[in-house]
């Protein structure tokens, strides 16, 4: 009889795992097959962790959930609002003018390359010819052609993204937390408190590393931009965002972020080759992210080891490009949580049986 | 908006009353008031347990505590013979009805469970842990501390408790020493 029921419990336990694990499964296919819904996804989630500290505080004050997540959403949208209002002019102007002088740019730099070649030619006459008579500049018009040509493509996408993400990111603040619990309702008994858990260390640690990387992201490009703008160097905001945007790539990400402004100096012959000031600028903002911003913010949330996070960075561009190289660490440190603890439940399930 | 769309609007289910009777009943919850208690309901979760089913094992990780809303839970300890090297399982107590077990876990880090739980019937079980009780303190602060209020005044009395446990075993042995 003690045998039969327990039959029974563990039929009923594998059906309801079974279950479970079609239900999360879904989700992850629904989340990478459905086109641009990963992606709106991770930004939501984005939004998400950056509010909802604002939204548990008004709700705190005695406000509804409702009312407590509108305000910091309309908060959020008086913010970029003053941010296109002030800042677009100037962002705009500084891409059109940089439009306009992209030609003039690429003539600079193609005799500056062509002066290389021939140089080299003539210094290394054992190499073959052909190996010092790559059309650079053809490889390079091809690549801004073929990214000018998409470009349509990309606004649509960016448009359709812009306006679906902020309205998922409000549900996920409104209602996130019931949509998880109904889902943890199908969880089976015996993994329910595991996957609980799992949830929480994962969105604490996840909501901490996004939270501290904007920060990292909002001073870094404050310092380049004073930086630039203080030496007088064209398209400061515009290098100073990107700067700060690729800042969020560990160890390779700073030095890609310089390399525009490196570029624009090289083929520009008028701003005076400020290579030490751009070097001084790039390199103070690189201090105060190592000394400052890095060991309080970033080092205690994600502990991963360098290799890790180099190969991390390989496989995400490999993937998925630059958005891969950014999303790649707060992936990995969540890949390494679940891990952890499942490991960690299952050795103990061992143990115990 | 999952709520209206699972449940119907502006009324509670029986399954609701019940959760919130069996929450106000319990000591950790019963300073909260109606609209505390409402509110409190849509972050526990309730679980059913099949008769025979494990609640938690000994030596699980723990992340907090269930209150019985209905059915009986036997607790079991463990023991390994050293010289056998057999386990052992003991009853060491019963758990009805509005009783409840595994709070220490609400407080502690990386909690292990002390005991094995085995529902004897079909089993109820509201469960609430530490990441539910996080939230309740993040968003409604007020609530999170008459929460906390009751749970130290818990485990203060089994603190209490076992060291008054602790004394009356401490003088027995003494006795015994002074008669040897």
């Amino acid at each position: 009889m003690k045998s039969l029921l327990a039959l029974s419990l563990q039929k009923q336990k594998r059906i309801q795992t079974f279950f479970f694990a079609l239900i999360l499964l879904g989700i992850v296919l629904l989340l990478s097959l459905v086109h641009n819904l990963f992606i709106m996804f991770l930004l939501s989630l984005v939004t998400f962790f950056l509010l909802s500290p604002a939204v548990n505080f008004f709700e705190r004050r005695g406000l509804s959930r409702l009312n407590a997540t509108l305000i910091p959403f309309l908060g959020m949208t008086a913010f970029f609002a003053i941010l296109v209002v002030y800042f677009s002019p100037s962002l705009f102007d500084q891409a059109t003018s940089l439009q306009e002088k992209i030609p003039a740019y690429l003539k600079t730099f193609q005799d500056f390359t062509g002066q290389w070649q021939t140089k080299l030619a003539s210094d290394f006459k054992f190499l073959p010819k052909d190996l010092f008579q790559v059309p650079l500049q053809d490889y390079l018009l091809n690549w801004l052609g073929s990214a000018m040509a998409g470009l349509p493509e990309i606004l649509s996408q960016s448009l359709t993204i812009l306006f679906l993400v902020p309205l998922f990111a409000f549900f996920m603040l409104l209602e996130g937390r019931v949509l998880v619990r109904l889902i943890l309702q199908f969880a089976p008994n015996h993994l329910f408190e595991l996957f609980l858990n799992l949830n929480y260390q994962i969105s604490s640690q996840i909501g901490g590393f996004i939270r501290a990387r904007l920060i990292e992201t909002v001073i870094i490009s404050l310092v380049t931009w004073v930086g630039l703008g203080v030496l007088g160097f064209p398209y400061a905001l515009l290098l100073a965002v990107l700067a700060g945007i690729l800042n969020v790539i560990p160890y390779i990400g700073p030095v890609i972020g310089a390399l525009p402004a490196f570029a624009l100096a090289l083929s520009n012959p008028e701003l005076g080759a400020p290579y030490f000031w751009l070097f001084v600028i790039y390199g103070m903002g690189q201090l105060i992210d190592t000394v400052i911003l890095v060991p309080f913010l970033v080092a205690k949330i994600v502990n991963l080891h360098p290799v890790t996070v180099i190969v991390s960075i390989l496989v995400g561009a490999q993937f998925m490009g630059i958005l891969g190289m950014i999303i790649c660490i707060p992936l990995m440190s969540t890949l390494k949580v679940s891990f952890n603890s499942i490991y960690g439940h299952l050795t103990e399930f061992r143990n115990n049986a | 908006m999952i709520d209206f769309l699972w449940n119907p609007i502006l009324k509670k289910t029986k399954l609701q009353r019940t959760v919130i009777d069996k929450l106000k009943e319990n000591i950790l919850f019963q300073d909260l008031n109606p609209a505390e208690l409402t509110w409190l309901e849509k972050i526990v979760h309730l679980r059913t347990y099949q008769p025979g089913e494990v609640v938690f094992k000994q030596g699980d990780l723990g992340v907090g505590m269930y209150i019985i809303a209905k059915g009986t839970v036997n607790i079991y300890v463990e023991e390994l013979n050293p010289q056998s090297g057999e386990v052992k399982s003991q009853l060491v107590t019963q758990l009805k009805e509005n009783d409840f077990l595994g709070d220490l876990a609400l407080v502690e880090v990386n909690s292990r469970r002390s005991a094995t739980a085995l529902c004897q019937d079909e089993c109820s079980l509201i469960g609430f842990f530490k990441p539910d009780l996080i939230e309740v303190t993040e968003r409604n602060a007020r609530s999170g501390v008459k929460i906390l209020f009751r749970l130290s005044e818990v485990l203060g009395q089994r603190l209490k408790e076992t060291t008054s446990k602790i004394t009356v075993m401490r003088k027995k042995l003494q006795e015994k020493e002074l008669k040897a």
